[in-house]
């Protein structure tokens, strides 16, 4: 709602200038525009999560408004629809006299986000002990109502025309409910799941300046961005800790919460500011050189913990052309991110009876953990793409080369067994003729290798098989850091070597336009210990077009996708 | 009685197909009528084939095993059709006048339900008057 007023805001400023036209006695160039109204009704059958999931199913009345004028001041363009509370879009442009230009829109829409009944966590377990869940909000539809207004004005002063001075206003809302889970341990499993209200809002202030030449433009723009939450948690109670068999209270040194904590906070939202500064530099010159560079430096920063992520980046872009068929094209890019390490204090809560009574997990099995976390993200890269191009002409058209490689250097992260270093290079043709005339081919081939291709290193797959122990509080008892040391396998969801191709063709006969395109796509990755993980996709789309007669079009289509993934899964079975 | 009691590995094997057919005419049969049609229709298919996770080690010491993996592959099936189907009726009364029908119809089968039966159909009818100067 607040965006719809920044856009009525906007739309009567925009109206100023008629207002000043008027005084002025200006002739108008041209006005023209159209109103359109009616009602829309809507039939809702079963769940419209899917079948709507972007869309109202509110019954009301409709509008449509459009309006554009150029006159001697400038020139208007207006258009605003209304299709519900919930569904409605504008659009705002106009400049006066060239001197401000100003690009406006809005746009609102559900998202309807289903509401998980929870029944799923039970599937695999067959005594009901392993996992139960209680949804507290089991009549509540989630969706979140998502509006966003985006705002660009230039200003450019007739005395100096290379300066071009930019303010831009962003603003998004999500209004609504989600769906709030937490786990409780250790009784049993206990997923809890409650609603969520929320009410988001992320504001970004953008103000750029630019000054042109005839060969080049140099830019640089700072932008704020603040992401406020007006309801960030919803508050609970956790279960009480108890052994699942006895209904004792013998494990509360394993759990950092329990009821006795009282009503927490919990499903907690961050908040969020972040400073961004860009500068931007390009350059062509006469002889078909041209060259672009960017750099850009940006701080993240959470409101609740005051932790902050770093970036910086900068990119060089240089052309050239060699005589009329050859062409080189480089593009280079460096960047560093740095979050800052975290210590975290857990809770080191005594057991009130048992074996363990009056003393903490680390009272009693004397063992101490490393609390600093150290951000994955921390990192170094660089990235490199060269293309050179060869064009034989018109009908035999141009090939292509492509290399493109990039280095990731992490501080902390390991992507293999002492390494934290991952490499890619990708090798590739392209070649894009016209054999016969309305006849246009496609054909593209790429191979890649990616070093390290890794998630989890030992993340998988522990080896670690418990002996039978009378009891588990007794000291020999293998603990869970002992299983989590005994992992032998690498996890990935990336490929360490794939190819890919193309083949796409257009033709044109009569006013008919027929286009088809095949892609292929094969990778695997087998480099580490229980790896074996492989994905196959291929996908068609043929597509014509017709603009029939003076009366009529059509268009048809057809869209294929095949995809085949294999990975292995390891399961731990634990028992309690 | 302990901590882990055993785990098991298979190789999973997850395929997904897709086809969408989709088609649309605009028609202009004369001065004051305009029709327009657009159809979509989507079918797509995916699941894990059978595997096996029979956590030896465990049972061979706990024979009344607590977890049940038999079904586990069919958990994250897609089965799925949609049609989507839109019509645009307008008739201009005059150069400035018109009168306009558009009606929606998105029409979803979940056929294999995962966390809950997602079927559904909407119909949207909207009948307008508009004015142009």
């Amino acid at each position: 709602m607040k965006a719809i007023k920044f856009f009525v805001l906007a739309a009567l400023l925009a109206a100023l200038p008629l207002a000043v036209t008027a005084d002025d006695g200006e002739n108008t160039n041209e006005t023209k525009g159209s109103v359109e109204v009616g009602g829309l009704f809507t039939d809702v059958k079963d769940s419209p999560d899917m079948a709507a999931e972007f869309y109202t199913i509110n019954d009301g009345p409709v509008g449509k408004i459009k309006l554009s004028t150029f006159q001697g001041w400038g020139a208007l363009d207006f258009k605003f629809k209304y299709a519900a509370q919930d569904q409605n879009s504008g659009k705002l442009d106009f400049d006066i006299k060239r001197m401000v230009r100003s690009h406006n829109t809005y746009n609102a829409f559900p998202h309807r986000l289903g509401h998980d009944p929870m029944f799923a966590l039970t599937s695999v377990s067959r005594n009901g002990k392993v996992v139960r869940n209680t949804d507290m909000s089991p009549n509540q539809d989630y969706v979140m109502n998502y509006a966003v207004f985006e705002d660009r004005t230039e200003l450019q002063f007739p005395g100096f025309r290379p300066l071009t001075l930019a303010v831009e206003f962003r603003e998004q809302n999500r209004n609504g409910h989600t769906q709030a889970f937490t786990t409780n341990h250790c009784d049993n499993c206990h997923i809890k799941s409650q609603k969520h209200r929320r009410d988001q809002q992320t504001t970004d202030g953008t103000l750029e300046a630019a000054v042109a030449w005839k060969s080049g433009v140099v830019k640089a723009r700072y932008t704020n961005r603040k992401l406020r939450e007006a309801h960030p948690s919803v508050s609970g109670t956790f279960d009480n800790n108890l052994h699942p068999e006895l209904q004792a209270p013998v494990f509360d040194n394993r759990m950092q919460y329990d009821d006795d904590a009282g009503v927490v906070p919990l499903d907690l939202k961050p908040e969020i500011d972040k400073n961004i500064t860009r500068l931007d530099f390009r350059w062509a010159s006469k002889n078909g050189f041209a060259v672009t560079a960017n750099g850009v430096w940006s701080e993240t920063k959470s409101r609740n913990t005051g932790n902050k992520a770093d970036y910086s980046g900068y990119v060089v872009t240089a052309a050239k052309r060699f005589g009329n068929n050859f062409r080189l094209r480089w593009n280079g890019k460096v960047y560093q991110t740095e979050t800052n390490s975290v210590w975290i204090q857990p809770i080191e809560r005594t057991t009130m009876a048992g074996p363990h009574s009056g003393m903490t997990y680390r009272d009693f099995y004397e063992v101490g953990f490393e609390q600093w976390r150290n951000s994955a993200l921390n990192r170094d890269g660089a990235d490199s793409k060269l293309d050179a191009s060869y064009r034989f002409g018109r009908k035999w058209g141009t090939l292509r080369g492509i290399w493109n490689y990039s280095v990731v250097d992490r501080e902390f992260y390991e992507v293999a067994p002492g390494e934290k270093k991952t490499t890619s290079n990708i090798l590739g043709v392209t070649y894009r003729m016209r054999p016969a005339k309305g006849l246009r081919l496609d054909a593209e081939f790429k191979h890649g290798d990616v070093n390290n291709a890794f998630m989890v290193i030992d993340g998988a797959c522990s080896t670690l098989v418990s002996d039978r122990y009378s009891n588990p509080w007794q000291r020999e008892t293998p603990q869970y850091d002992s299983f989590q040391d005994a992992r032998i396998a690498e996890t990935t969801a990336t490929a360490s070597s794939w190819n890919k191709a193309v083949l796409a063709v257009g033709y044109n006969f009569g006013q008919t336009t027929l286009t088809g395109r095949y892609v292929y796509w094969d990778g695997t990755n087998t480099d580490g210990d229980l790896t074996d993980w492989s994905k196959n996709r291929s996908t068609a789309t043929i597509t014509a077009w017709s603009p029939g007669g003076a009366n009529w079009d059509w268009y048809v289509g057809w869209a294929y996708q095949d995809l085949s993934l294999d990975a292995p899964a390891c399961i731990p079975v634990f028992d309690g | 009685m302990g901590g882990q009691d055993g785990y098991s590995r298979d190789l999973l094997k997850y395929n997904e197909t897709s086809n969408s057919i989709l088609g649309g005419v605009k028609i202009r049969p004369g001065d004051h009528w305009d029709l327009g049609l657009n159809v979509t229709y989507t079918a797509s298919e995916g699941g894990l084939d059978p595997f096996d996770l029979p956590a030896d080690d465990y049972v061979a010491i706990t024979p009344p095993m607590s977890y049940d993996f038999s079904k586990s592959h069919t958990y994250s099936n897609i089965d799925v059709d949609r049609l989507n189907f839109d019509a645009m009726l307008k008739y201009k009364i005059n150069e400035d006048l018109w009168l306009r029908l558009w009606y929606q119809l998105a029409d979803f089968d979940d056929k294999d339900p995962y966390l809950y039966d997602t079927t559904g159909m909407v119909q949207w009818a909207t009948v307008t008057a508009g004015w142009s100067f």
